[in-house]
Formats: structure tokens, sequence, C-alpha cells
């Protein structure tokens, strides 16, 4: 009995070495030979997207193509972990939630440029010069506010009026390194400069009941009440509308006014890296996704806006031509992506918590 | 032509003092030894483990030094005071709380004649089968600014975020560690000396605190030095309860691949963690009490009276709130999600992940396990005892680190690994191999070396001996580690987020993930999976203590 | 010839100051048994283990049967030494039954025949399906024997096998280890710190002290004409006394009285020596020349152990320690006179170190 013992031992660690080496034979081979794009089996997806937009997607992708899809729901460390990862490439494609970060590895030479027809269905004010990233759907900065606690008359119609002292406690805000804040406070950043940003984000910082992590908790916090509003991307309202319960919520476009900036659009999208362990299949996802019934999908569960005007977007979101935007291209966040962050963390905002 | 002569004498020269060299190495071989060298593979096997323990977290600590000034002085300036209070005072409040909980219920469970004792004394040690990231889950879902209290009463009763609530469910959860210990020392104490101590006309609280725990503190040392290094490494708890400590701020800085800033917040985690250990090591040699063998005779319970009651109920709330509430919680949450069909392929796909990585790394525990702790006994050395020693550091080191290290390694040295199971698997032996060890060195110390000779003197080599005496003796220890080492790989989080390929998320990523997200009714059948995994090796574990 | 030769062998542990043992020289003849005795920490058991291989030696050399097993460059392990072991706990295998145990690295093609054959020859037949924990010490103890024997060693090794039996088995198996070892033609080193197993099992007894030998011969000289004070005290109980050798060259002068005295070491007469007086060797005889006073007695059964006060010359106590036969009746107080058995009588040399 005990002999056998043994024996059974024997043969695990002799069967582990075998699956091992199983195990990393199977890996993909990283060559980055692009003229002759290998026929691979597989599909590797980094996604700073939440993962309930994006997995199903995947999943009627590979029922479609037998490709098998293998996602890494990063966050927003994605971008790092792409930069990081350039001598030794494991992404294909990257969903990003923030034009700004797309445009950044662009400008960093990650990206590898796509000329494919398909692409041309978005308007160019939303896809990177080269075809390496494209916009897919809208998500814009609103404040978000708790309909128990406010009223709509009461709440600020401008960003600049979040550093009045009366706010004091009173909202929520994400970290500084969240990707939304981030594109967002480059674009204040065009419009204000350094010194005025730089003020806004000390004054908010102070005044802000609670800085958290994700706007998933901001927009959970407002809706029971924990603060009467918060700074969030406009889909998070909607969501919030959607629940069962908390869900006595309203939301204003903030510097709608006549002489006011109007509200920061961003956009998400997918972008095709360089060096791809498999190429082919990005680039043919890339084509599938830009299609009209994944266009919407991409954006109707997350409930944010087609950036495709013939696609059919949420009934309950407000469409892009409703409300005054920014008009800062979207490209222009790329350079100064990383720049700012260090302007957040100069001006007293943490990046992480 | 005469040369040849001066050569042959040179040649003769050299070969003898390659000899002589040769004679001096193996002469400091066999000292450094002790005359008992063990064999090539043994040695070469152990050094290798040794190796691979020491290079990942040596790599994270020069990466953290070469920071650069002014990153260390930015970082000194901003975020480590703050760390250092949210860690420090974490971990002394935890502990405090931990060893008055643990000892005493370990004393009303094994002294006295509370009701039920026997049962009791399994029961408070079942909150170590709840990873500590799930019953934070289940305490946010009842006191959580949207919990099920709010729900009831329109407003949550307290913050369940602040430091007090971190400090409540982190000691519901580690309190065992104390418990376990001190109850086995109370089972083996010297009832003499307490009879001692009541002869002398002592009344009873005089006795506990004079007799009973000065000789307890050891025992309750060990339990209290298990608890803070629990606290310094936690990540999935405090995270889960936004709380910052350094082992949660150095996963962040990772996330955000600040490799450098992690690196040094690592440094200083790495040398909290060692004046953690210091401290009770010191404490311990101090307070070195021998206590005089002999067979403990069975102790004359305490009789509780009228104490009896209010006790019960202690007992009762401690298990209600560390047990029945978390598992009645997930249960709930698990039959919703039943009922939704949440356990489809895809879930079925997660608990094949965590298998084959929790698995390959138990595998390859089991295997380095032995020789190193072989080594050790068999061939007692300053080489042996460094080896056991570096073996055994993952064991005080937080998943993050070991998890940062290895991305430095992988990405830098073994690329073509980078992006497999592979760095998961090794993170989870550098941080479970001990747990094997453990139970290596368990099984080990029964078999008498004289074993070995007597295989030897049978005409075995070293290694034949290992093969066929030692492995079928040590298998069942090794087995038992085996196991132990498997749920700990299953249930862990931090360095399997930090690590993990894409497509290969495990049952505690996905806990993680959907219970951030608040979809208790997928995170709730994986957290009871883990939890009924971990029964396995609990009876192992509780007959260890 | 020798089966087992070390020549000035020094093994000292490192971290410690004395050697355990001490330029060790020690030859072993074919078909003997030899044993080491000695008190704990006197290097018995490190030389068995040297004998083994299981230690090195710094220095000296040592021969197994015509081949060097260890001398400076040359180094053969246990497993190629050809060396039978019995341990002190036994070390049986607990995982493999009694065949298995006793077949244990037994590689010729008769494994079977051959591990019946030992078990016949300790007497263990219809036990082969038993493990360890099912057996007697006395069975463990055989089945280790049978162990050591099988593969026919050169020689047999045996570390204090009878310390873990108790009083009645272990002198069972002291008649039978030593039958069975001699029926098998073996050769074998027996360490113990017991005298009584030593004198019983050994054709010839080295005694150990500190790392050095004290005096090898016959378990009778050793008993009877022990050389120094440790081996006279070690090995039984003994009155020393210091004294001179007689005018007839067959007595020692001292303080109470002449005693005569067979073996006197061929010392000169006059010169200074001690006297060792085993406790049997004294004799109630009312004729007898020594007078002393019952201080105190154990009856053992065996005998009366007395502690007799006497008077000597000078005027002084010496304390002298008698068996007396256990019919005789004593009491305290009383008056005895003794005489003295030559034959138990040693003269120690005065110039070796009183312990």
């Amino acid at each position: 009995m005990k002999k056998s013992l043994g024996k059974v031992l024997a043969t695990a660690f002799l069967g582990t070495a075998l699956l091992v080496s199983g195990c990393s034979s199977s890996q993909p081979a990283t060559t980055t030979g692009s003229d002759a794009l290998e026929e691979t089996k597989e599909l590797v997806i980094y996604s700073a997207r939440n993962e309930r937009f994006v997995q199903p997607l995947l999943d009627s992708f590979a029922e479609e193509t037998g490709i098998e899809v293998k996602l890494l729901s990063a966050g927003e460390s994605s971008v790092n972990r792409i930069m990081e990862e350039k001598n030794n490439v494991q992404a294909d494609v990257f969903f990003s939630n923030d034009t700004g970060a797309m445009e950044y590895l662009r400008l960093e030479g990650l990206l590898q440029g796509n000329t494919s027809q398909a692409l041309n269905i978005i308007d160019p004010m939303y896809r990177a010069e080269d075809g390496s990233w494209v916009g897919l759907s809208a998500r814009t900065r609103v404040l978000m506010y708790n309909k128990d606690l406010i009223s709509e008359e009461e709440i600020p119609k401008t960003l600049w009026e979040l550093t009045d002292p009366k706010w004091a406690g009173e909202f929520m805000i994400t970290r500084g390194g969240n990707s939304s804040m981030v594109a967002h406070i480059a674009a204040l950043r065009a419009e204000w400069g350094d010194e005025k940003t730089k003020e806004w984000i000390e004054k908010v910082r102070g005044n802000a009941g609670a800085v958290v992590n994700g706007h998933g908790d901001v927009r959970r916090s407002v809706g029971a009440g924990e603060f009467k509003f918060g700074l969030v991307n406009n889909y998070y309202f909607h969501q919030q509308l959607s629940e069962d319960k908390d869900n006595n919520v309203g939301a204003i476009y903030p510097d709608q006014g006549a002489d006011g900036m109007g509200a920061f659009v961003n956009a998400a999208g997918v972008a095709l890296i360089k060096g791809a362990p498999n190429e082919a299949n990005a680039r043919k996802f890339i084509d599938w996704i830009l299609e009209a019934e994944q266009q919407k999908f991409f954006a109707y569960e997350s409930m944010e806006v087609p950036l495709n005007p013939a696609v059919e977007a949420n009934p309950i979101a407000m469409r892009i031509d409703e409300y005054k935007v920014m008009d800062m291209p979207l490209q222009e966040l790329g350079p100064v992506w990383v720049d700012v962050k260090k302007l957040i963390e100069e001006a007293g905002l943490d990046l992480d918590l | 032509m005469n040369k040849a002569p001066i050569e042959m004498m040179k040649e003769v020269n050299t070969k003898q003092e390659q000899a002589r060299y040769t004679r001096a190495f193996s002469g400091f071989w066999l000292n450094l030894w002790k005359g008992n060298p063990p064999g090539t593979f043994l040695l070469l096997v152990s050094l290798l483990t040794g190796l691979a323990m020491l290079v990942p977290l040596s790599y994270v600590f020069i990466r953290g030094i070469q920071g650069g000034v002014d990153r260390w002085l930015n970082l000194l300036d901003t975020r480590i005071p703050i760390l250092l209070y949210n860690t420090l005072s974490l971990t002394i409040v935890v502990t405090f709380f931990a060893i008055v909980i643990g000892l005493s219920l370990a004393w009303l469970v094994i002294r006295t004649d509370l009701p039920g004792r026997k049962t009791w004394q399994w029961l408070l040690a079942l909150p170590l089968l709840i990873p500590p990231y799930v019953g934070a889950i289940t305490y946010i879902i009842i006191f959580g600014p949207r919990g099920w209290v709010r729900d009831w009463l329109g407003a949550p009763l307290f913050n369940i975020y602040d430091f007090w609530g971190v400090v409540f469910v982190l000691t519901m959860f580690t309190y065992p560690y104390v418990y376990l210990i001190t109850s086995a020392a109370l089972k083996r104490y010297n009832l003499n000396y307490e009879e001692a101590a009541r002869a002398a006309g002592l009344s009873y609280r005089h006795v506990f605190i004079k007799a009973v725990f000065p000789l307890l503190r050891p025992a309750i040392g060990a339990g209290a030095i298990l608890v803070a290094l629990y606290v310094l490494s936690d990540f999935g708890l405090v995270a889960m309860m936004r709380y910052t400590t350094f082992t949660a701020a150095i996963y962040y800085q990772m996330g955000n691949y600040d490799q450098v800033a992690a690196a040094i917040l690592s440094v200083v985690l790495i040398l909290i963690t060692l004046l953690f250990i210091w401290a009770e090591a010191k404490t311990r040699e101090k307070q070195r009490f021998y206590q005089s063998k002999g067979t403990p005779r069975q102790a004359p319970l305490i009789e509780l009276g009228w104490w009896k009651g209010p006790l019960l109920a202690y007992a009762s709330i401690i298990f209600g709130l560390a047990v029945f509430v978390p598992l009645s919680v997930l249960a709930y949450w698990a039959s919703v999600g039943l009922t939704e069909g949440v356990i489809d392929q895809r879930f079925w796909g997660f608990a094949w992940n965590s298998f084959y990585m929790a698995g390959m790394a138990s595998l390859i525990c089991m295997f380095l396990a032995l020789p190193v702790v072989y080594m050790k006994s068999r061939n007692p050395s300053i080489v042996s005892t460094v080896v056991d020693k570096l073996a055994y550091a993952g064991y005080a080191l937080p998943g993050v680190i070991v998890a940062l290290g290895i991305i430095f390694l992988f990405n830098q040295y073994i690329p073509f690994l980078y992006g497999t199971a592979a760095l998961v698997i090794t993170a989870y032996v550098i941080r479970f191999l001990p747990q094997n060890m453990q139970a290596a060195d368990a099984a080990l110390s029964q078999v008498s070396p004289r074993l070995d000779e007597a295989a030897r003197i049978s005409g075995f080599r070293p290694w034949q001996v290992i093969v066929k005496v030692i492995l079928p003796l040590v298998t069942p220890g090794l087995l038992a580690g085996g196991a132990l080492v498997f749920v700990s790989a299953m249930k862990e989080l931090p360095a399997t987020l930090l690590l993990r390929p894409p497509g290969m998320d495990t049952l505690a990523v996905r806990i993680w993930v959907d219970a951030s997200e608040g979809f208790y009714q997928t995170a709730a059948p994986a957290a009871l999976l883990l939890i009924l995994l971990s029964i396995i090796p609990l009876r192992w574990m509780l007959s260890k203590y | 010839m020798f089966d087992i030769e070390l020549l000035s062998v020094t093994k000292k542990y490192a971290g410690t100051e004395k050697a355990a043992v001490q330029g060790l020289c020690l030859s072993v003849e074919k078909g003997q048994i030899l044993t080491l005795l000695g008190p704990s920490g006197c290097g018995k058991t490190t030389t068995l283990r040297l004998i083994a291989g299981f230690e090195r030696p710094d220095q000296g050399k040592i021969t197994l049967r015509d081949r060097v097993v260890s001398h400076r460059d040359s180094w053969i392990p246990p497993e190629k030494r050809d060396i039978g072991m019995v341990f002190q706990d036994y070390a049986l295998f607990p995982h493999l039954n009694v065949i298995d145990n006793v077949g244990f690295g037994y590689r010729g093609t008769d494994k079977k025949g051959r591990v019946q054959e030992v078990l016949q020859v300790v007497n263990l037949q219809g036990f082969e399906k038993r493990f360890p924990h099912e057996l007697s010490g006395g069975q463990q103890q055989r089945v280790a024997l049978a162990r050591a024997l099988a593969r026919k060693p050169v020689v047999i090794l045996l570390d204090e096998p009878f310390s873990n039996l108790d009083a009645e088995l272990r002198v069972q198996m002291r008649v039978e280890v030593k039958e069975i070892i001699k029926d098998a033609g073996a050769t074998a080193v027996f360490v113990t710190h017991d005298q009584k197993d030593a004198l019983a099992i050994s054709d010839r007894i080295v005694v150990m002290k500190d790392g050095v030998i004290q005096q090898s011969g016959t378990p009778r000289e050793i008993y009877q004409y022990p050389e120094t004070p440790f081996v006279a005290t070690f090995v039984g109980q003994s009155n020393l006394l210091p004294g001179q050798i007689g005018d007839d060259g067959q007595s020692v002068i001292t303080e109470i009285g002449q005693v005569p005295c067979n073996h006197t070491h061929n010392l000169a007469r006059g010169e200074k020596c001690y006297i060792s007086i085993r406790p049997d060797s004294l004799e109630v005889d009312p004729e007898g020349s020594i007078v002393g006073k019952v201080k105190q007695w154990t009856y053992t059964g065996e005998s009366i152990d007395a502690v007799v006060d006497t008077v000597t010359q000078k005027g002084t106590n010496q304390e002298l320690l008698v068996h007396i036969h256990p019919e005789k009746i004593v009491q305290q107080g009383e008056i005895l006179r003794f005489k003295v058995l030559p034959n138990f009588v040693a003269v120690l040399r005065s110039d070796r170190e009183f312990s």
C-alpha cells in the first residue's frame, strides 16, 4: 500500500514535467513578422473596460470564427502593461475607455497602423490618423446627483463651481489616476492652462467628501445618498437609473451656458498593437467589431452613445448632438497624457488610493 | 633541450600543488558539512530551490534600493508616513484583539466546563476556512453603505469601511491562529505549576496572571506573529474595505506599472516584516521557559458557575460573527446564483484554471520540500541552514512582493515564459513552499537517522536511501503538505491578480472581480467552493497544533 | 588474520575541544567478538561509526579484511564497506515487513532462500509477513540481527543492541546473539556501556575512556586483573587501596594489612602500587585478618552488599565494600572478620592516573 503511494508520487512528478512542457509549448510564438501574417488560433485582448460589456462580444466573435479569445481585464494598468511588454508583446488588441491613452500608446510607437476600409464608418475626428485605434462610443462627463438630497436648481452648473467652499464634503470624485479623470483634466488644461487647472484640482480635492477608486463607487454612493452628487461619465448615470433601488438620481451636463466651454466628451475604442502575436486575428476582430450589430452592442450594454450615427443608441441616453461639447480634438489628449498625471499629482490629488 | 626537465619539474610542481589545493578544498568542504556532505543531486536541488526563493526577493530589494534618492525622498515625504501609520496601527490593534479573543476562547474550551466544549474546540477554529477577503465581502454585503442593514433600517448603523470596521473583520478571521496555538499549549500545560500557585494561596485570577499567562507567552507570541504577518501581507481584505496598507499600496503601484515606487514601498514593508519577526524572537529569548516533562494529567475543569451563561453567549457570538454569518450570506447569494444559472461552463473554466495552477504548484512544492528539509536534517551545515531559511522567506512576505519580483525576473530574463501560467505557479511555490516544508519536516522528524544509516550499510547510495526508505515514510506528510499548498494557492489573490495570463482567471480572481462589481450571486458559489475545498487539509492543520 | 584494523585513528568533531577518539589502534581477528566498553562519551560509538563509515577520521587508517576503507585520500562510503549493523533502536524499516527488512539490499539471486536461511538462524520462521510494529522487542532485535547477517558481511557492528530490552530478555538475548554470531562465523564489534553485556558476549573487551583505550583483554583478564583504577571501578565494583608490593612478591602491603595477590604485573618488591579488591573476594571468616564494623547493608537477594568500616594501621578509617553470602544474618554495628581470596585481587600500577 505504502509502496504504491511512492509510485503514484513518482508518476505524478513525471506528469508534472510533461504538463509543464506541454503548457509552455502551447503558448503563442512571439513572432513579429507582419508581412506574412501567421495563421494562429487565438486572440489576446487587454481590456480597460468593464468585463461585462466586453465578454459577450468576445464570446460571439469566438463562436463565429472559431478563434479562441483570451481576455485580460487589467483595468487602467493595461496601458502600462502594454508599455512594459513592448519587447515581449503579449496582447493583440487593446480595448480602451480613453482615446488619450490610445493616442499616447500610438505616439510611443506601440500601435500598428491599420488601413482597413471598415474604419471609414467612423468620423475621422474619432480615430487615429494611421487607423491604429478607432473610437466606438462616446462618454461625456456629467455631474450626477441624488434627487432626495439636492434639486436640479441647486446643483452647480459649471465645473469651476466645485471649487466653492459651500460644496465642501458634499460630493465625490475618483482618484487622480482614473483614466476618465486624467483625460478630463487634460482637456481642462487645454482650456484653462496649467495654473488655473492646478488651482481647480487643489480646491476640488479639498472640497471632495470622498475620493474613491472608480466611478462605480461614485454612482452607487450617490444613489445610496452618501453624498449629494459626484463627477462621473454619463453612462454611469444611466446605469444608476436602471438599478432596482437607489435610482432617484439626475444628471446635468456642465458648462452649457452661452459662453460655457461645454461638456467633455471622450471615446472608448479599440487599438491594434504593434508586434501582435496574432495580428491577422486582431485585424479580423477590429473589422468585425466595426459592423453595425457589434457597435450597437458595444455602446448599448454600457449605455454609452455610439459614435457611428447610423447605429441605434440606448433610448435613455442623451444623444451627442443634444448638448454642447468641448471643441478639443481627441487626438490632442495623447501628447499630454503622462504629463497631466504629473500635474495632477503635483496639485495634491493622489493618482492611486 | 635543457628545458625539458625544468618543465617536467614544473609539471610535477603544479600537479602537487593541484593535489594540495584539491586536498585543501576537500578539507574545507568536509569541515563545512561537519564531515558529512550531502549527495550531489540533493545539494543541487536544494541550492536551486534556495536560489529560486532568493532571486525574486533580492531583485525587488535591489531595485528598491536603486530607486534613486529623489524617488525615495519623494515617497518618504508623501506616502510612506501615512502608509506606515495605517499599516502599523492596523497590525498592532488587530494582533491585540486576536490575542484577547484567541486566548480567552482557548482557555474557555480547554480549561473550563463550558457546555459542549469538545464541539466548541473545533467550531471555533473554523474561521480559518474562510478566506479573509471573502469574509470582508460578506460583511460589506450586510453592513456596507448599500448593505442589508441599510435596506432594513434605512441607514447603515456604522461605516464598515472605517478603521474599526477593518479591525473587526480582520480580527474575526485571524484570531484562530492565536486560538489554535494557545489551545495546544494549554493542553500540554503542566498543572503542577498552577496547583503549586493555588496551594500558595493565590486566587484563580492571580494564578492565571502569575502562573498560567507567563507560561503561555511563547505560544501567544507564536500565534501573534502569525496574525501580524498576515495583516502585513493581506491585500484582498483591506483593498475590499478600502483601507490602504503597504501591501495594498504596492499592489496599486504595480497596477500603475510604477515598478520603482512599488519596489521602494516593498523594501520598507520587508523591513517592517523583519522588525516584527525580530521583535517576536527577542521576546521569546527573554522568556525561555522549560516546562518539566511528564505526562500531562487530565486537567480538572474550572467550574464556571454563574458565568456559564454569559461565557457561552460570548463563544456563540464569536462563532456567529466569524463563521455562521459569513456562511449564511454566502449560502444566500449562492442560492440566488444557482437559480440564475451562474454555475455554467465559464464557472467550471475558472475552477479548472484554479485547479490547474494550484495543483501544479502543490506538485512542485511536494517535490522541492523534501530535499531542502532532508538536507537540513541529515547534513547540517551553514549551507543547509541558509537554504532552509531562504525557503521559509516566502512565508513572511506578501504575495504582491513575490509577484513584483517575478514580473521583474520573467520579463527580463525568461521572456518566453512571460505571459504564461508559469509566473503564477512560481509565485504560489515561493509563497507556499514553507507550508509543505513544515509538513515534510514534521514527517521526517519521525524518521530516525538510524534508518538512513541502516539503509546505507545495506548497500544503498544516499539518493537510493531517499527513494527506498525516506520517501515511502514521509509520503503521507508530503501529501498533507501538498494539500495545504493546494488550498492556499486556490485562495491566493494578489499575486494571481497581478500575474495571471490572459484568459486564466481563477476562482479567487472571479470572487474579487465579481464582488467588486457587486455581482455577489457569481462570487458566492466560487467562495463556497473554496471553503469546501479548505476542509480537506483542516484535519491535518488541527492535528498539527 | 585481522578482519578489522584501526591504525592511530583520530576523530575530532567540529566545534569540540577534545578529540572523540585519539590515536586509536585496534585489531579484531576473524571470527572474534570484540566489545568496546566504556561510559557515555568515551568514544566507543564514534569508533563504531568510524568503522561503519558514518564518520570520517581526521587521521589514521582503517582496514576491513585487507581493504583500506579510510586513509587520507582514499575513502569508501558505508554502502560499499560490506558491513552488517544492528542499531540501538534496531532501525527496522517500518514500511517493510520482516522479509523485506531482512532482504533489504540483498543483491543475490537467491534472495528468498537466503532470507529464509537467516530467519531460521534467528529463529523467526512464521513471522515473515509481520511488520516491525507487530513484533516484540526481542523479535525486533532478531530481525535486526538477521538483516545484518543476510548479506554475509565482512563484519557485524552492534551498537548497544540490548539497551532497549527488559532485564530478563536481555540475559536471554545475550546468549542467543552470541550463539548466532558464532554460528554465522562472523567477526563482530559490539558497543556497550554495560559491563555484564560485555563480559557475557565478548571474546575480547576493549575498555575506553575519553577517546583512549584503557585496557584490552579477555573478559576474565579485564575483570580479574584490571590494569587501571578506571577499569577496576568501571567493570564491576572494587575497593581500591594504595600500597606496595610485599617481600614475597605475591602480596601487597596496605594500610589494612598484607593482602595476598596472584597477579602482580611483575612489579618489583617494595614498588608502590594500588590494589583492587572485588567485594566478592572479601569472605567472612572468623580467622580472617581484617576486622571491621558493619556500617550499612542492603539485602539484594543474591548477596548482602555491606559497607564495612575498618581501622587502618595508622588509626584512620577505611570503608570497604563487601558482598556477604545472603544466608548470613547481618546487623548494623556488628563486628566481622574477613579474609581475602587472592584470585580476585589485582595490582594496578600507581603511575596510571586515578579516576
